[in-house]
C-alpha cells in the first residue's frame, strides 16, 4: 500500500506485556473483539518491515476520554435508548465499563505507534 | 434485527450501527465528551488527532489511506488540516460512504474518496499511498 518511505501511524488498543495466563485471559475478555497480539504493536510493526518505529503510551488519555463517554452516555440514558435499542445501550455501557476495569487492572493498554517503510 | 440468542459478530453490529444517521442524543454525547461532532466512534480525541497530524506530516497533494475509517474520523479531519487527499476505507461501506458525504457537505477542499474494504484486501495499487492512518482498528 505504501510508498518507499511512506508513513504509518495509528492509535492501537492492546493487551499489556508480560501477564500471567489469567490475567491475558481476563483482557481478551474485556478487551474489543479481536483484541489478543501477544506481541507490543512496535514489535508487531518492526516484525512488519517498518523502521523508525515509535511506540508512545497514551493509556491514562483513554481512561479519561472512556469514562466520560460512560458519564456523559449515563446523563443522555432516555435518547440513546430510544436511539440505540435497550440491549445495544446496555450492551455498549458494559463494554465500556470493561474497558476501564481492564485499565485500571493495568492489563489493557492504549497507544500511538508509528513507523516508515524503509 | 439478529435472531434472539445468536450472537452478533462486530461487522454485522457495525452495519447496523451505520445504517442509521447518528441521533441528537449521540450528537450530544459526542460534542460533551470530544468538543465537537467529529463523526469518531472510537477514543481519539482532537489533542490524539494533532499527534497524528504531527507524526505523519501530510503535505498538500500527498495520498492518506484511512483503514477502519468509521464515520471518517480522523481521515477527514487530516485532510482538511493539511490539505492532503484521503481515500476513508472500512466495511460496511455505509460509514466511509456517510464521512465523504459529511466531508462534502461541509465544502472541504481537497479530494476524498471512500471504498468498502477491509484491512486483508485493500482493492489499491501497490505504494499507491504516501502514509497510512488507523484508529482502534489493529488490536
Amino acid at each position: 500500500m505504501l510508498k518507499l518511505g511512506g508513513r504509518i501511524a495509528g492509535y492501537v488498543i492492546h493487551v499489556s506485556p508480560d501477564l500471567s495466563s489469567r490475567d491475558y485471559s481476563r483482557a481478551v475478555e474485556l478487551g474489543p473483539s479481536e483484541i489478543g497480539a501477544l506481541e507490543d504493536p512496535a514489535r508487531l510493526h518492526e516484525l512488519a518491515g517498518f523502521a523508525e518505529v515509535r511506540q508512545v503510551d497514551t493509556t491514562d488519555q483513554w481512561l479519561a476520554t472512556t469514562s466520560s463517554l460512560i458519564q456523559v452516555r449515563d446523563h443522555h440514558e432516555r435518547g440513546l435508548r430510544l436511539a440505540e435499542g435497550d440491549d445495544a445501550f446496555e450492551e455498549e455501557q458494559a463494554k465500556k465499563r470493561g474497558l476501564v476495569a481492564g485499565m485500571t487492572e493495568g492489563i489493557l493498554r492504549r497507544c500511538l505507534v508509528a513507523g516508515r517503510v524503509r | 434485527m439478529a435472531p434472539e440468542n445468536e450472537e452478533i459478530r462486530p461487522a454485522e453490529r457495525f452495519a447496523l450501527s451505520y445504517a442509521q444517521p447518528q441521533s441528537e442524543s449521540e450528537l450530544r454525547v459526542e460534542r460533551e465528551v470530544f468538543g465537537g461532532c467529529i463523526g469518531t466512534d472510537g477514543y481519539t480525541t482532537v489533542e490524539e488527532a494533532n499527534e497524528l497530524l504531527d507524526g505523519l506530516a501530510l503535505g498538500h497533494g500527498e495520498r492518506l489511506l484511512d483503514l477502519g475509517s468509521g464515520r471518517g474520523w480522523p481521515g477527514v479531519y487530516l485532510a482538511k488540516e493539511s490539505g492532503c487527499d484521503v481515500v476513508l476505507t472500512d466495511v460496511p461501506v455505509s460509514a466511509p460512504r456517510e464521512a465523504l458525504l459529511a466531508a462534502r457537505n461541509r465544502r472541504l477542499t481537497g479530494r476524498f474518496a471512500a471504498a468498502a474494504a477491509g484491512g486483508e484486501a485493500i482493492p489499491f495499487k501497490s505504494q499507491a499511498f504516501d502514509a497510512v492512518v488507523h484508529s482502534d482498528v489493529f488490536c
